[in-house]
């Protein structure tokens, strides 16, 4: 049908695209989220939530490994006939919309408040979504190859900005550790969690994969440099800050980054920097959403290509994402959304499927070996 | 055996279309000379040959196009002085005299016959003798092409500091043959075709049996035999004409006057394209990455070669974002520079009547116009004017009032950034490139840059060169072709070819163990001794 | 092959239509006017609860054209009042041609008056919080009388007055006498322990300013200074000194001891009676490079004697800052509650509601310095 080569990722290409799609809008504010709710272990709580995500992710592949080459939007057909798979299908279709509109508009909110003050929010958002569009139309492959190749362009330059910051840390800040751990796991972890949203989009691109079998390493070390990163951020933020002001903040990673200064260099102040590179990653989690829902949508109504449904999205995505008055509104829908979504999506759902699949003896069974 | 075996039959059907000689001598004289009328430069030599000058002969070529020593020495001499001692009887067996003539008198090296006038008269316009002898319907094509042409010498595009100093030339035969003398293996194979209903052009398919990819090379063949042109009159034609993008600023085929570069791209598996009359060869498939590798990177020390590389690919960005960056910082985030340079920029940046942007592309345009001039004039003018005329323009303009001084730092600085890229293509589009985002950044800011930025490398990933991914080894990841990209490793852990490209990946054998172990068995000898 | 026409041409209208109506926030570098200082004080005039221009605020902008040639001082000064600092910048809008740009600006200095005006005090830190156009590394000082006195002053050798003060800030790492903080460590300062702060202070003077001693903010509010001296402890007791020099009188003789490292450690000793114990250690090595002519200074048993001296005068200069706060200011801005909670959590939970009562009543603090003189210059 289409061209060879041209609808794979290699096991490499899927742990970027996890890693770009999980990175997004969020690392400015997780430290924030997390220390409110956890205080000083909030590290701790990020590190046991990787944990978690891990588990479901082994979980994700086991299902996809019952059906090689089949993604999300396949398979489920197969399990529980057509019709429901399809309303199953839609809801992650609107599940995934309204959270791209979210990022979007959330990026939106970064952008105007750092960097173009006056700018038209429409403008901000039409011109991103465009050129995640002509991407979009590029198929799986080239999602698989933009991740790989802005991975080290986004990561490098990223902890370059921050390691000049270091001398803002007071490691006593971190301190008392181990406080209530019990308590914080109940009322913290689900918090945390969610912040992981993301990895459920490897329902359906480890089906483009060759060997679905070949995904656990990748996902698994995908979900811990995630993790990592979410602690590395966390710690960072709240030994510069302390646990008392990180919470105060909204994004407490722009605050950190505006108080390192660089005398004597080119560059004084590394907001704009890091502002720039983080276009990239709410860029490369808009495309690699953008695709699944896209390609979802040709699956409910059994075209072939996934192409024409990208330039009839923007005005969905645009719409929704204009629809939030104000920054305290499109956080508290997004408090609506998260919590309850994207556990549906990311754990029930599959560990669901994964039932149905071995009481009804669907799929390849093969050697369940990790 | 041969990858193209396929393809004889079609080109043996194809040869039944064509124009059957005929036995008589006269009609076929009628044909040529239709054919040829008008072209005052072909010359029609008739001689007698035998000892009752019976036998007639006509040797046709084009003047000035063959070498008359062979002509003279291999044909005339040789038929007409020579073949006086043939029998009599030879006549009444004309077949024989064919044979005779064919393989025992004419001493010239290079020698076919044909059977149609078609290719007779190719043969006589590619600059080849054709003898025509009557009674037989076999036409003899004697090489004795001989044309004024370039020797071989440095090549201008490509210099090196280190390195072989012998560029390709307009002849076809010659470059081959530089290529040939770099690879003595029968491996290498040379497939030849001609390309151009009216120019007849000799292109050569050069690859490495064992190496390149069958697809790769049945893919380069396809394509050119899809060319359906009058002409090519350069290797550009080619390039453009089976470039998979037409659309993209990058060149998706490296066009190189060095044979050493050929050579070594054959060696990774790659396919050249050598086109007769251009002393450009390409090659395919071409990635971003090798477009910024120049042949002295191999011929270096390797860490000479990486900081070269380093700065090569800094200079790239720096061609691509410079202006753009200026733009943003100075109409929209002076916050990000320190406070002494945004006061001076600032300071200096007073009184200009124009807003950044406006500046920056008065004064790119400017370059690129000095650039361009500097090209077209006569070169003992063409330095000498475009050097004046950018000093006078930048400091009048300076003072003027016009430009700001740092925005001429800035244009230099991108002038010599662009330049430093080893690929001439490579930097024409990304030169292009720089006013786009000159633009974004225009408009609006670090969000733009970043936005066109995002722009081209979806681009790049979309991009593919002959089905090889553009931006290969930076994508499809594999670890080892990361040994060659900004880093370039010491050589002798450059053990694989690339591994899209390439059948057989084992380029070479670790010689390090060896290397230290003679320096122990050395310390042994002095022990014993 | 239609469709992806079509979508070109939708991009290039786009682009288009942004290029003919964008360069919304273009403000060209030539047209902002930079800050480098701002200075706010309470304005003058009548306690009235509705006053309407509560602060007058003056900035420091530099004049780009003297920038390079000329003499004296490159800046100017100008003032304005408004009822918020944000109301400031567009106060000026109908008074300038050029923009106010923040991005850049290194100094903040706070009144008298205004530091003592607990609401104002809450409303501008706020203002600094949220504000995205105030870069939070500038630093900040309180000025006994007025801030803009501060701006009257010509410095003798720098042409900018901003950057002659954070440069003299910078000098910190020298002496310890000198402060040095940012907005931003201000702001987590005051905001996470409850509005108490301390604050470096800068004293204007005829052709130059001095950074000299501190401002100690208690519930938002100015509760009194430290002195040169007392500055010099602050920043021994929060274990932020980085060098400087400790004078004493060494048999009548006066020694300077040069340190080069300052290390604090609090230690909670034992908890009797519910009272709280606690040491404040100090450890610190430098030089001694000043004494009598014709006597040997390189003596291990005299520099252990003089050793104990400045012992002694670090361990008593301190006790009395540490019962200055517990006495006078009664608010813990000495790291002990910092301590408490990261290390003692337990205890600390318990303490915590009442915890400006155990500091001023339930505390023994106590001090111990160990000194060690490493070098005594190049004679004997």
């Amino acid at each position: 049908m289409m061209m060879r080569n041209n609808d794979t990722i290699s096991p490499y290409q899927l742990a970027m695209i996890i890693i770009m799609t999980v990175i997004s809008v969020g690392v400015f504010s997780i430290a924030s989220d997390v220390a409110e709710a956890a205080g000083t272990d909030a590290w701790i709580m990020i590190l046991m939530a990787g944990i978690v995500n891990i588990v479901a992710a082994v979980i994700i592949v086991r299902l996809n490994a019952r059906f090689p080459n089949k993604t999300f939007a396949e398979y489920t057909q197969e399990l529980i006939g057509t019709i429901p798979a399809k309303l199953v299908l839609l809801l992650f279709i609107g599940y995934l919309t309204s959270v791209m509109a979210y990022e979007l508009r959330a990026f939106t909110e970064v952008i105007k408040m750092f960097l173009l003050f006056r700018t038209p929010t429409e403008i901000i958002i039409l011109s991103l979504l465009l050129v995640c569009t002509y991407i979009v139309r590029g198929g799986v492959e080239c999602i698989g190859r933009i991740n790989e190749l802005i991975f080290p362009l986004l990561f490098i330059p990223f902890f370059l900005i921050l390691l000049p910051g270091f001398n803002l840390l007071h490691f006593d800040n971190l301190l008392p550790l181990f406080q209530d751990i019990p308590k914080k796991l109940l009322m913290a972890l689900p918090l945390t969690a969610y912040n992981f949203g993301g990895i459920e989009i490897a329902l359906f691109y480890i089906g483009f994969m060759r060997e679905p079998k070949k995904a656990y390493k990748p996902l698994i070390l995908a979900i811990s440099f995630i993790t990592l990163f979410f602690a590395m951020i966390t710690v960072l933020c709240i030994g510069a800050f302390g646990v008392n002001y990180v919470p105060e903040l909204i994004w407490p990673l722009v605050n950190y980054v505006r108080a390192i200064n660089l005398p004597g260099l080119f560059i004084e102040r590394l907001d704009g920097i890091i502002l720039s590179l983080w276009i990239m990653t709410v860029f490369t989690t808009l495309v690699t959403l953008y695709f699944v829902v896209s390609y979802s949508l040709s699956k409910v109504f059994n075209t072939r290509e996934q192409k024409q449904y990208v330039l009839p999205l923007v005005v969905v995505i645009y719409y929704l994402s204009l629809q939030p008055d104000s920054l305290a509104q499109l956080l508290k829908w997004g408090d609506l959304l998260f919590p309850y979504a994207t556990p549906f999506f990311l754990y029930i759902a599959p560990l669901l499927f994964l039932v149905i699949a071995i009481l009804r003896k669907k799929g390849v069974k093969g050697d369940e070996k990790i | 055996m041969g990858l193209f075996s396929k393809k004889k039959k079609a080109e043996e059907a194809e040869k039944k279309n064509k124009t059957r000689s005929d036995k008589s001598l006269e009609v076929n004289m009628k044909v040529i000379k239709a054919a040829l009328e008008d072209c005052d430069d072909i010359v029609y030599k008739d001689f007698r040959v035998g000892a009752e000058q019976k036998l007639e002969f006509k040797l046709v070529y084009t003047d000035g196009m063959i070498d008359k020593n062979v002509i003279n020495e291999a044909v005339l001499n040789a038929l007409m002085v020579h073949a006086r001692e043939i029998p009599p009887e030879a006549p009444r067996l004309i077949e024989k005299l064919f044979e005779l003539v064919r393989y025992g008198t004419i001493p010239a090296s290079e020698m076919k016959e044909i059977e149609n006038l078609d290719d007779a008269i190719l043969a006589i316009l590619t600059g080849d003798a054709v003898l025509f002898i009557d009674g037989t319907v076999k036409i003899i094509v004697i090489g004795a092409k001989g044309w004024p042409s370039r020797s071989v010498s440095e090549p201008s595009t490509e210099t090196l500091v280190r390195g072989p100093r012998d560029g390709f030339t307009e002849t076809f035969r010659v470059n081959t043959a530089l290529v040939r003398r770099r690879i003595r293996d029968p491996k290498m194979k040379l497939k030849q075709l001609q390309v151009g209903k009216r120019s007849h052009t000799d292109i050569g398919i050069m690859y490495m049996e064992d190496i390149a990819m069958e697809s790769l090379v049945m893919e380069v063949y396809r394509r050119l035999k899809s060319i359906d042109i009058d002409a090519i009159l350069e290797s550009g034609y080619i390039e453009q004409l089976v470039e998979d993008n037409y659309l993209s600023p990058f060149p998706q085929a490296r066009a190189t006057e060095r044979p050493d570069e050929v050579a070594a791209n054959l060696l990774e598996g790659r396919v050249a394209i050598l086109v007769d009359n251009s002393p450009f060869a390409l090659v395919v498939p071409t990635t971003f990455n090798s477009l910024f590798q120049s042949p002295e990177d191999y011929y270096d020390r390797w860490f000479i070669a990486t900081i070269l590389r380093v700065i090569r690919f800094t200079a790239g960005t720096l061609s691509l974002l410079l202006p753009a960056l200026y733009i943003a910082v100075t109409s929209y985030h002076p916050g990000i520079l320190p406070l002494k340079l945004v006061l001076s920029i600032a300071a200096s940046r007073e009184g200009i009547p124009f807003p950044a942007i406006l500046e920056a592309f008065l004064m790119e345009a400017t370059f690129e116009l000095l650039r361009e001039a500097g090209i077209r004039l006569p070169a003992p003018i063409g330095s000498t004017i475009g050097i004046v005329g950018g000093i006078v323009i930048g400091q009048a303009a300076v003072e003027a009032g016009i430009v700001s001084p740092i925005m001429v730092i800035i244009v230099a600085i991108t002038a010599i950034s662009s330049f430093s890229i080893p690929s001439y293509n490579l930097s024409v589009g990304i030169r292009m490139l720089r006013f786009i985002l000159m633009v974004f950044a225009g408009v609006l800011g670090l969000y733009g840059i970043m936005l066109g930025f995002l722009l081209i490398l979806c681009h790049l990933v979309k991009l593919k060169s002959f089905g090889i991914p553009y931006m290969s080894p930076f994508v499809s990841f594999t670890a080892s072709d990361l040994k060659d990209t900004v880093v370039r490793v010491p050589t002798f852990m450059m053990k694989n070819r690339p591994s899209n490209l390439a059948r057989n990946r084992i380029r070479m054998k670790n010689n390090r163990s060896m290397i230290n172990q003679i320096e122990k068995g050395g310390g042994n000898d002095d022990e014993k001794q | 092959m239609k469709k992806s026409k079509s979508v070109k041409l939708l991009m290039g209208l786009v682009v288009c239509c942004t290029l003919l109506t964008g360069c919304w926030d273009k403000i060209e570098i030539e047209d902002r006017l930079f800050v480098l200082a701002i200075g706010l004080d309470k304005a003058e005039g009548t306690e009235g609860q509705d006053m309407q221009n509560k602060l007058s605020i003056s900035f420091v902008s530099p004049v780009l054209a003297e920038i390079k040639e000329g003499s004296g001082p490159a800046y100017k000064t100008y003032k304005t009042t408004a009822s918020t600092f944000t109301m400031a910048p567009s106060n000026l809008w109908d008074r300038f041609a050029k923009m106010q740009f923040f991005g850049h600006t290194r100094v903040m200095l706070f009144g008298e008056a205004l530091m003592k005006d607990e609401k104002l005090m809450k409303e501008i830190n706020d203002a600094f919080q949220r504000s995205h156009d105030i870069h939070q590394s500038m630093l900040v000082f309180v000025v006994p009388g007025k801030a803009e006195d501060v701006f009257k002053v010509e410095p003798m050798y720098d042409r900018l007055l901003a950057t002659y003060i954070t440069g003299i800030a910078d000098n910190s790492t020298y002496t310890a006498k000198i402060m040095k903080q940012t907005l931003s460590e201000f702001l987590i300062k005051i905001n996470s322990q409850k509005g108490s702060v301390i604050i470096p202070g800068l004293i204007p003077m005829k052709e130059e300013v001095r950074i000299t001693g501190a401002g100690v903010i208690k519930d938002y509010r100015l509760a009194g200074y430290l002195d040169d001296t007392e500055g010099r402890v602050q920043n021994w007791l929060m274990n932020q000194a980085q060098g400087g020099s400790i004078p004493v009188k060494y048999e009548g003789t006066d020694i300077v001891f040069r340190y080069f490292t300052f290390r604090r450690k609090i230690k909670l000793d034992r908890v009797e009676a519910g009272k709280l114990y606690m040491t404040y250690d100090f450890e610190t090595e430098g030089a001694i490079e000043e004494y009598l002519e014709g006597k040997e200074l390189l003596d291990d048993a005299l520099l252990k004697k003089m050793e104990k001296v400045i012992e002694k005068a670090i361990e008593e200069s301190s006790l009395a800052l540490i019962h200055k706060y517990q006495k006078d200011f009664k608010v813990d801005l000495i790291g002990v509650q910092d301590y408490l909670s990261k290390y003692h959590p337990e205890l600390y939970k318990e303490i915590k509601k009442d915890y400006q009562q155990y500091f001023t009543e339930k505390m023994v603090l106590e001090t111990k310095a160990t000194v060690q003189v490493r070098r005594v210059g190049l004679a004997k």
